[in-house]
């Protein structure tokens, strides 16, 4: 499978991000809805009884003062009250008294309202430390009123509750994060057969296919069209080869017994001059066609990307300079200074399309240099952004820019007095070989005559 | 030389016969991919000549059974595919030379020599080609012609040594590229007549030549008689 890009960019974890995200709201709804029904409702209950006696004790001050209030205190907090009550009522100066408290807690300053603070309680000989919350109420006169209730055990029951909680948030999100992974793992792995398949199927294994699972899901689905769309293109592909195949073998049959007649006929040697003279002619037509068919077939073939297992990696380099040094000779002959300067241009493909391509657009660029002051230059490099190149220029007329991709087509030549040879396939193959390697062929002005460069793939 | 033809197409394979009876070999023509087979594997051929698509058993599957069958006779495919692709395939099958129709007579007739000789032991080890008073030494890649030394471009060397280990064979056009530059494809220009001339101003300059053409076919490097 290829990379799709940085980690937050595959589906598998934002697919197992979102999922736990999902969880730990629900958990989250579901553990405040209970902590409302139980803890909430316990405290709600305990400042609702706090309330009402700290009203019931104001109402027993406006009634009878300060010393109604330290009775009915005292009354409270006498040896048979239960101990879970805490009282104290301070005077204007701040003294204590009444109570079971014995100074106003010092961790709450003066405030009024609801406040919480923790007291020290002697239980027979040990001393504990509990925690109380309580109602503090300013009376008139600057009296000062608290009544408490020991709250440790609600707030062990609230403290137990959130580590209960948090362990099970943690739990949860444990669990959400490894599910979604594993199900987004699976989930992808299944589109990543499908890619992969592809991918294979582009890169020339027409047989390979999408697995399915068997279980008819969307997945099996999604094989399914995607399979029949790879039959398909096999068939296509097949139907291509089998009919070059099949042009190549109807079209070659008769051109092998003409020439096959031909050639006996000259080896005997008892036709006579002139008709030796006509068949020598002959022959050469039937070369010149068979060659047509060889380029047509190749750019068929090439055009309709039927891949090959020829491919290997190579130096465009070295095809450069093999190429060059073939047709040095010839260079030579007409007048055309031919230089070459090839730098390392690795790449992947079919070498001998490569080097044909090569040679098409030497042999083309000494047809249109000027014989006899001509210059041709062959290079080779890799591109800044990567690719490697193999290009070809001359000091010919060069091609007019709205005519570039048209010479291209099979059979179109600018000019069909200038080239008397070849049928105009050569840059028509050299397209059709780049394009099947993924690359492509640029034209360009050379200023004056026509740069050519075949770019490889990146 | 005894050349076993299994072509399905009557014509043809009466003009490779002919072709090849005037040039004084033997041979014997089969129609089918099972006789030929049968044929083959009956033995005494010196090469055999057969063509990939055959009515009842293809070419490529004769040729990989006698390989199978442990026959190493040398092969020739002859084919209607001109492909790359097609000419590996052959190649791989077993078959010593892939030749596509149509063809030049004369380009069979040297192919198939070259293989038949390809079978006798060819001396390993060489270090010195002599043929006439034109001498390679191969370790130094340097030529001399009656004692002189020749200069020579590593390229011109290789083909040079191509017709040296090969003296008095015809040699095609297609059999340089193929042999010495490894093109399997046919250039638009026919480069490699100039590459001959070259080569043959530098041996041959002023000295009775020894690179020949045979008209119609190739080149032949040969002693004078």
């Amino acid at each position: 499978m290829t990379r799709i890009g940085p980690l937050w960019r595959t589906t598998a974890v934002r697919f197992a991000v979102g999922y736990a995200a999902l969880f730990c709201l629900a958990l989250g709804l579901g553990l405040g809805a209970l902590y409302q029904g139980t803890i909430g409702v316990l405290e709600r209950q305990r400042d609702a009884t706090l309330e009402s006696e700290v009203r019931a004790l104001a109402e027993r001050f406006r009634a009878g003062g300060p010393r109604a209030l330290s009775r009915a205190i005292a009354e409270r907090t006498g040896p048979e009250a239960r101990g879970d009550t805490v009282y104290l009522l301070t005077g204007p100066e701040g003294r204590r008294l009444a109570g079971n408290l014995n100074a106003w807690p010092q961790e709450v300053g003066q405030q009024a309202g609801r406040i919480a603070f923790g007291v020290t309680k002697r239980d027979g000989e040990a001393l504990t430390r509990r925690d109380v919350a309580a109602q503090a109420f300013r009376l008139a006169g600057g009296y000062k009123l608290l009544v408490g209730r020991d709250s440790g055990d609600l707030l062990e029951f609230r403290r137990r509750f959130q580590t209960v909680a948090i362990w099970v948030a943690l739990g949860t999100v444990a669990l959400a994060l490894a599910g979604g992974a594993f199900a987004g793992r699976r989930v992808l792995a299944r589109v990543a057969q499908a890619a992969e398949a592809g991918e294979r199927v582009a890169a020339g294994n027409l047989d390979r296919r999408v697995p399915r699972s068997g279980r008819g899901d969307e997945f099996d689905r999604l094989a399914d069209s995607v399979n029949a769309m790879l039959d398909r293109i096999e068939a296509l592909m097949q139907g291509m080869r089998i009919s070059t195949d099949s042009i190549s073998h109807d079209v070659r049959r008769p051109l092998t017994r003409v020439r096959a007649e031909l050639d006996l006929v000259l080896r005997r040697g008892d036709a006579g001059a002139a008709a030796e003279a006509a068949i020598g002619r002959a022959l050469e037509e039937i070369d010149r066609a068979t060659g047509i068919l060889n380029d047509l077939l190749s750019i068929a073939r090439a055009e309709a990307g039927v891949p090959s297992d020829q491919w290997r990696p190579l130096d465009l380099g070295q095809i450069a300079r093999d190429a060059a040094e073939l047709y040095a000779p010839v260079a030579e002959a007409r007048g055309i200074a031919l230089t070459v300067s090839a730098e390392p241009a690795p790449g992947q493909g079919e070498p001998q399309l490569l080097a044909q391509a090569a040679a098409n657009l030497i042999d083309n660029a000494l047809k249109y240099a000027p014989p006899g002051g001509g210059a041709v230059r062959v290079e080779s490099g890799r591109t800044e952004g990567g690719p490697a190149y193999l290009a070809v220029s001359d000091n010919g007329p060069g091609i007019p820019e709205d005519r570039r991709e048209a010479v291209t087509e099979r059979f179109v030549r600018l000019d069909s007095a200038r080239a008397s040879e070849g049928a105009g396939l050569g840059l028509s193959l050299v397209r059709a070989v780049a394009r099947l390697h993924g690359g492509r062929l640029d034209l360009s002005d050379n200023a004056p005559g026509l740069r050519a460069r075949l770019c490889l793939p990146g | 030389m005894r050349v076993l033809i299994v072509e399905d197409d009557a014509e043809t394979a009466g003009f490779l016969r002919d072709g090849l009876q005037e040039s004084g070999h033997v041979c014997d023509v089969h129609g089918t991919g099972t006789s030929g087979l049968a044929a083959a594997l009956s033995g005494g051929h010196d090469v055999m000549v057969i063509d990939r698509m055959l009515p009842e058993l293809d070419g490529l599957s004769v040729v990989r059974t006698l390989r199978a069958e442990g026959l190493v006779t040398p092969v020739l495919v002859l084919s209607a595919l001109a492909q790359v692709d097609d000419r590996v395939k052959g190649l791989r099958a077993g078959g010593d030379d892939y030749l596509t129709k149509p063809f030049a007579f004369s380009e069979l007739l040297a192919r198939i020599e070259a293989l038949a000789r390809r079978g006798a032991p060819e001396p390993q080890g060489e270090t010195r080609l002599v043929v006439g008073d034109l001498e390679l030494d191969l370790l130094s890649r340097s030529a001399a012609r009656a004692g002189a030394p020749v200069a020579l471009l590593p390229r011109e060397f290789s083909v040079l040594e191509y017709f040296m280990r090969r003296p008095g064979r015809v040699v095609t056009r297609t059999m340089l590229l193929e042999g010495v530059w490894d093109y399997n494809f046919d250039p638009q220009t026919n480069v490699i007549d100039v590459h001959i001339s070259r080569l043959r101003q530098k041996i041959d300059r002023g000295r009775p030549p020894l690179l020949h053409t045979v008209r119609g076919a190739g080149y032949m490097l040969k002693a004078p008689e």
